[in-house]
């Protein structure tokens, strides 16, 4: 284990599926998804955007198809929507609300 | 050995009343029992006249399906706002209840619309009325919105809304001011006739040492009489496991369903009496005819457990050894819950912190029945908390092998096992995780505890981290747990959430210093004394 792998954790690529971690509890409420984490007491909700993105981590979409699905939706440039998701998967992934799909599903 | 919730009552009888109606007297151990008898009963939106030393309520935090089922975001949050208690759990509400909070999920299934709470008579009134107005503001306090306090007076009348719906709390001379026109829910637990002052320091038990009775069974169903109280369920909670009634006062409870269902015979009387005697003042001066008493009691009456279990204790005073033992080994054939752990004070005192008495009371048992399992599990408590780690490893194991299956049994050896570094040995100790249930709850988070420290050793972070997760869904939020939860989250090279435990764990210490000289106060909603 080197330096770089102590520091950096790898963040969510392109081509990677993402689904939701099964111990989190949500419900979409008001057009936004309310999370809980009974294994750390947390309690989130989501904006607009980040619903969507909730929405669409089934472990079936890849992180650049989910891109293009909200590239779609909403009226934002491009570049700064594929920094924003990719740091925003980066967060849920860290915070194990999500997990790597590591076989894609049929 | 666990006692584990029974689904059927101990006994459930029904009797012809005058009227058109008919009693039925649920007779049970422990008092949560009482909400599952009502249930299957089929009550709705009843008053409930609860005679207790202890109010049995205590809050059941929500679970993540609860307030996920909120019909908006604001409400939501409302209802994390006002329910403070922050334990989320895969467990239901109904698999949370136990015999400290039972009265609360009768009123969420909407059983209790109004609970009256009927505590014990005390000379020093004024005391007894601090320690209810203090057991009343420390619940209230942890969920202001959902249990509100409006009024108390100098009688030592309390009342208030749970949940909306109306509470009121009386001292036992009162309630007879307060009896409800419709039929109401009776329950009544035996801990009501003998723990007197809830201002004592040996509350919630009773004055264990000297074990008496401050209303006999047979006032109080002279009172009720009186009071035009209508009711057609009882529920009679002995409450001898866990402690609160001594087992030598259990046949008070007898005594008591025997009087609610019909008048006793002349003989009954007689018989009831004599046990009632034993814990007069005047019978510690004349132990001798006493004794005698009592074996011409048994004489009359040989299969009565009560009686020989009395003799026994007496004799046992006595040093009377072999006596002593004759009479127990009759009362447990008898009877065999006699042969409980809670057959004498030991636990309740080892409850309050009072070891060394604690101590005296099982040796004295144990010239009894050396060979009770409970006794030998006292023994490997006490050698675990001396940190006798290498003798309390060899009783762990010995009591493993005599088929001892108990979480105190495997969690202390794998303690034991730990403190010695014999690692996988502990790990193997602690077997598959004890099956759930209101009576073992508090065992769950020593050998989630144990187990996680027993897995961080064996390098096993995936087991660790479910262990403290599942120590986070009972409810324990200590500085330690979050710093273990950092130390794994760095093994496993997540610092993201390692500084967050890291900062909670921090947090936490600065808090509980801080708490130390704050406490949560209820509001009350009028001006009160």
């Amino acid at each position: 284990m080197g330096l770089t792998d102590l520091i950096v954790r790898s963040g969510p690529k392109a081509c990677e599926r993402y689904a939701r971690a099964p111990h989190v509890k949500w419900r979409l409420l008001e057009g936004r998804a309310v999370l809980i984490d009974a294994n750390e007491d947390l309690f989130m909700h989501l904006n607009d955007v980040g619903s969507c993105i909730w929405l669409g981590l089934d472990g079936k979409k890849s992180v650049d198809q989910l891109i293009s699905d909200l590239d779609n939706a909403f009226a934002v440039p491009s570049r700064r929507l594929r920094k924003d998701v990719l740091r925003f998967l980066r967060k849920l992934s860290l915070m194990e609300l999500i997990g790597k799909v590591e076989s894609p599903s049929v | 050995m666990i006692m584990a919730h029974r689904s059927e009552p101990l006994t459930q009888e029904s009797e012809p009343m005058a009227g058109s109606g008919s009693l039925t007297l649920c007779v049970v151990e422990d008092h949560d029992e009482a909400y599952h008898a009502w249930k299957k009963a089929g009550f709705e939106n009843r008053i409930l006249v609860h005679f207790d030393a202890h109010i049995d309520f205590a809050w059941i935090a929500p679970t993540p399906e609860t307030l996920l089922e909120q019909s908006s975001l604001s409400e939501m949050l409302a209802t994390l706002h006002r329910t403070p208690f922050w334990r989320l759990t895969e467990k239901t509400e109904e698999e949370r209840v136990h015999l400290g909070n039972y009265i609360h999920q009768a009123i969420r299934a909407n059983i209790v619309r109004e609970f009256i709470w009927v505590y014990p008579e005390d000379r020093k009134q004024a005391k007894q009325r601090r320690a209810v107005r203090s057991i009343l503001e420390t619940t209230a306090a942890f969920a202001p919105g959902l249990f509100r306090l409006t009024r108390a007076t100098d009688a030592g009348y309390f009342e208030g809304q749970i949940y909306g719906r109306r509470f009121l709390a009386l001292p036992y001379s009162a309630y007879r001011a307060y009896v409800p026109q419709e039929e109401a829910l009776l329950d009544i637990d035996l801990d009501f006739f003998i723990i007197q002052s809830l201002y004592s320091r040996h509350y919630p038990y009773t004055d264990v040492r000297t074990p008496s009775f401050w209303l006999s069974p047979s006032e109080f169903v002279a009172d009720l009489l009186a009071s035009g109280l209508r009711y057609e369920f009882v529920t009679l909670a002995y409450s001898v496991e866990e402690g609160y009634t001594p087992l030598r006062l259990k046949f008070l409870g007898i005594e008591l369903a025997k009087r609610l269902l019909r008048s006793l015979s002349e003989e009954e009387e007689l018989h009831f009496e004599a046990l009632k005697d034993l814990f007069r003042p005047s019978a510690s001066g004349e132990p001798e005819s006493t004794l005698r008493r009592l074996e011409e009691w048994i004489k009359v009456h040989p299969n009565d457990a009560a009686l020989r279990f009395n003799l026994a204790m007496l004799l046992l005073e006595r040093n009377d050894i072999p006596r002593a033992v004759t009479q127990y080994r009759k009362a447990i054939e008898d009877d065999p819950t006699y042969r409980t752990r809670y057959n004498h004070p030991g636990p309740a005192l080892l409850e309050l912190g009072l070891r060394g008495a604690a101590r005296t009371s099982y040796d004295r048992m144990k010239q009894l029945d050396p060979h009770n399992p409970h006794y030998r599990l006292f023994e490997l408590e006490m050698l675990i908390a001396e940190r006798d780690w290498g003798q309390a490893r060899l009783l762990g194991k010995e009591l493993l092998k005599d088929g001892v299956d108990h979480p105190v049994v495997r969690t202390g050896l794998a303690e034991s096992c730990l403190r010695l570094r014999r690692y996988q040995e502990a790990w193997d100790a602690l077997g598959p995780e004890p099956p759930v249930s209101a009576a073992t709850s508090r065992y769950e988070t020593g050998y989630l505890w144990v187990k996680a420290r027993v897995a961080e050793r064996l390098d096993r972070c995936e087991d660790a981290l479910a262990c403290y997760h599942g120590l986070i869904r009972h409810g324990e939020h200590s500085p330690g747990l979050h710093r273990a939860l950092a130390r794994i989250y760095l093994r496993k090279r997540n610092f993201f959430k390692a500084r967050r435990h890291l900062a909670k764990a921090i947090r936490l210490a600065v808090l509980a210093r801080m708490s130390r000289w704050w406490r949560r106060k209820a509001t009350w909603d009028s001006q009160t004394s």
